[in-house]
C-alpha cells in the first residue's frame, strides 16, 4: 500500500547503504557495550559512554532515519527527492564524522580530530536539512506530520551546533554555565527535539496508514507538538538562568506532550480495521509502550534532584538507556522490516506479483525477527537489572544478549538485501 | 473462470464485467495482503464490445507508490483472461478512499 522505490525515485542501493552503515554502527556499539558495559554503572559523563551514545544516536538511529526518510518524505511530498548526490554526500559526511567523533570520545581525545568529526556531522545535518526542505518545504499541503518533521530538522541543526560549541567548551571552558548542565540541553535537543519529533511526525502518518485506522483526534498531535516545544524552551530558559530547582516544570510539560502523543497512538490502535498486526507493527506498538519508561524516569529525576546522588546517577543512565536502547532502537528494528521489504519487493517482484506469488512480508524471516526481539527484550531487562545492581556480570550478560539480537537483525537484513536479488526463491 | 449459474439473467456485457470483477480479486494490495476489490479500490468496471474494458480505480492515498505495480498487475490479469480486448485503467481521486470502503469480507480477513 505504501512504499515503493520507483515513485519516490530514491534508489534501493542508497537506502540499503544507510541500513548497512546503521547495522555496522550498532554492531560496534554492541561490542563496545560488551567490553565496557560495567562503565554504565558509573557517571554518565565519561568517555566510553559518550562514544557509545554518539555511535548509537548518530551511526545507528540517525543514519537509518535519514535513509528511510529519503524514501518516505518524497512519498509524503508526492515528488522526487531534491538531490540524490546531496543524500550520498550526507551519508559519507555523517559516517565519517560519527566514526571520528566516537573514536575521539572513546579515547577521550578532545583535540582537532574530535572537532573535525563534530564539524563533519554538523555539515551532514545541514545538507540533510536542505535536501528535505527542498523536497517537502515548498508544498502547500500542511499537516501535523510536516510540522513535526520540520521542527525536528530545526532541533537537529541546533543540536549539532550546540554539540560543536560543547566540544570547544570542553577544551577552552569559555561558557559560564556548568558543562554537565549544557550536556543536559544537548541531550534533550537531540533526543526529544530531533529523534522524538521526527519519529512522532513520521509515525503519525505511517501508523494510521499501516493499521487502516481513521477517526482519531488530531488535536492530540497538536497539543503534543506545542507542549513538547514549550517544555524544551522552558528547559533552555531554566538552565541558562541556573534555575535548576524548577526543572520539574518543563519535565511535566514535556511528559504531557509525550502522553498526549501516546493517547493518539492508542486511539489509532483502537480504531484500526486491521486487527491482525504483523511482527513489525506489533513490535512498533511495544516500542511505544516502552516510551513510558524514560517518561517516568525523567519525571522522577526532575522531582528528586540532589537527594540521593548515587540513585540519581543510576536513574539518569536508565533514562538515556531506556530511550535510546529501549524505545528508539526497538522502533528502528521493527520498522526496518516494515519499510525495507517494500523497497526490495518493488524493485524485484512488483512487476510479476502473480508469477512469483511473493509479497513483501515473504522476503524476510518472521521467525528470525521473533528470536531477535526475544533476545532484545531479555537484554533490556538484564541491563535494567545490571543498572540497579551494578553487577559487572549482569552488564556482560545484557551486552551478549544485545549483541546476539543485533546479529540476528543483521542476518535478517542480509537475507533481505542479498538473497532476494531479483530471482524468485527456488529458481 | 468458474461458470456462473446466472448467465441467462445477465447480458453478455454484464457477464464479462462479472468475470473482470472475479479476475480483479486476484490482484492484491501488497502491504495489506487484501485484494483490491475487498479493499474497495475499484470504483467502476465497464465493458462495451466496441470500446473494450474500462476500469476506474483509486489508491489509498495520492502519494501511494504501489499504484504502478497494482495497475500493471491488473493489466496482466485482465490480458491473461481477455487477451484481445482493449483495456483502459484510470486512477481517480473522487470519491477519496477511506477505510469505510473495505468490504465486510475484507474486514473479516483483517481480523475484525
Amino acid at each position: 500500500m505504501f512504499l515503493q522505490s520507483n515513485t519516490s525515485g530514491t534508489p534501493l542501493s542508497l537506502i540499503a547503504a544507510h541500513f548497512f552503515c546503521g547495522f555496522i554502527s550498532i554492531l560496534i556499539a554492541g561490542v563496545l557495550l560488551l567490553i565496557t558495559g560495567p562503565d554504565l554503572a558509573g557517571h554518565y559523563f565519561q568517555p566510553h559512554l559518550l562514544a557509545i551514545t554518539h555511535l548509537v544516536v548518530l551511526g545507528w538511529i540517525t543514519t537509518i532515519i535519514f535513509g528511510v526518510s529519503y524514501q518516505l518524505i518524497p512519498v509524503l511530498a508526492n515528488k522526487k527527492l531534491y538531490s540524490l548526490g546531496l543524500a550520498k554526500a550526507t551519508l559519507a559526511l555523517l559516517t565519517a564524522g560519527t566514526a571520528i567523533m566516537s573514536f575521539s570520545f572513546f579515547n577521550f581525545r578532545l583535540d582537532a580530530l574530535a572537532f573535525t568529526g563534530g564539524f563533519l556531522v554538523l555539515v551532514s545535518f545541514l545538507c540533510y536539512t536542505f535536501n528535505i526542505y527542498k523536497t517537502w518545504g515548498a508544498g502547500e499541503e500542511q499537516s501535523e506530520a510536516k510540522d513535526f518533521v520540520f521542527i525536528s530538522l530545526l532541533w537537529l541543526c541546533i543540536t549539532a551546533v550546540f554539540g560543536v560549541v560543547l566540544l570547544f567548551n570542553l577544551r577552552l571552558a569559555f561558557l559560564s554555565i556548568s558543562h554537565l548542565e549544557m550536556l543536559k540541553l544537548h541531550a534533550h535537543f537531540g533526543c526529544v527535539g530531533w529523534l522524538l519529533f521526527l519519529v512522532m511526525g513520521i509515525a503519525s502518518k505511517l501508523l494510521p496508514m499501516f493499521m487502516l485506522s481513521e477517526g482519531y483526534n488530531k488535536k492530540l498531535l497538536k497539543f503534543s507538538l506545542y507542549s513538547m516545544n514549550a517544555g524544551l524552551l522552558i528547559l533552555i530558559g531554566l538552565i541558562v538562568n541556573g534555575s535548576s530547582a524548577w526543572l520539574f516544570l518543563p519535565a511535566v510539560i514535556l511528559c504531557a506532550g509525550i502522553v498526549s502523543y501516546l493517547l493518539f497512538v492508542k486511539q489509532v490502535l483502537k480504531r484500526r480495521v486491521r486487527k491482525i498486526l504483523d511482527e513489525g507493527l506489533r513490535k512498533s506498538r511495544l516500542a511505544f509502550v516502552l516510551l513510558f519508561a524514560p517518561v517516568i524516569a525523567g519525571l522522577w529525576l526532575a522531582a528528586n534532584k540532589n537527594e540521593n546522588a548515587s540513585l540519581n546517577q543510576q536513574v539518569t543512565v536508565f533514562y538515556g538507556f531506556s530511550f535510546l536502547f529501549g524505545f528508539v532502537t526497538l522502533l528502528v528494528m521493527a520498522q526496518t522490516f516494515k519499510t525495507l521489504p517494500f523497497l526490495v519487493w518493488s524493485k524485484y517482484y512488483a512487476a510479476s506479483q502473480a508469477q512469483h506469488r511473493l509479497l513483501p512480508k515473504d522476503l524476510y524471516s518472521e521467525n528470525l525477527m521473533k528470536i531477535q526481539f526475544i533476545l532484545f527484550m531479555l537484554s533490556y531487562v538484564v541491563f535494567i537489572a545490571a543498572l540497579a545492581s551494578g553487577l559487572p556480570l549482569a552488564f556482560k550478560a545484557g551486552a551478549i544478549m544485545f549483541l546476539a539480537s543485533v546479529v540476528f537483525y543483521g542476518i535478517n537484513l542480509s537475507r533481505l538485501l542479498l538473497i532476494h536479488n531479483g530471482r524468485a526463491p527456488g529458481r | 473462470m468458474e461458470e456462473r449459474q446466472d448467465d441467462k439473467i445477465f447480458s453478455e456485457a454484464s457477464q464479462v464485467e462479472l468475470k473482470i470483477y472475479d479476475c480483479l480479486k486476484q490482484v492484491l494490495d501488497p502491504e495489506v495482503g487484501l485484494n483490491i476489490i475487498d479493499m474497495g479500490l475499484v470504483y467502476t468496471i465497464q465493458y462495451k464490445p466496441d470500446t473494450g474494458i474500462h476500469i476506474d480505480m483509486t489508491l489509498t492515498s495520492k502519494g501511494c507508490p504501489l499504484g504502478g505495480s497494482i495497475q500493471s498487475e491488473i493489466e496482466r490479469v485482465i490480458q491473461a483472461n481477455f487477451p484481445d480486448v482493449p483495456l483502459d485503467v484510470q486512477i481517480v481521486w473522487e470519491p477519496k478512499w477511506t477505510i469505510q470502503f473495505i468490504s465486510a469480507e475484507g474486514r473479516k480477513q483483517l481480523g475484525q
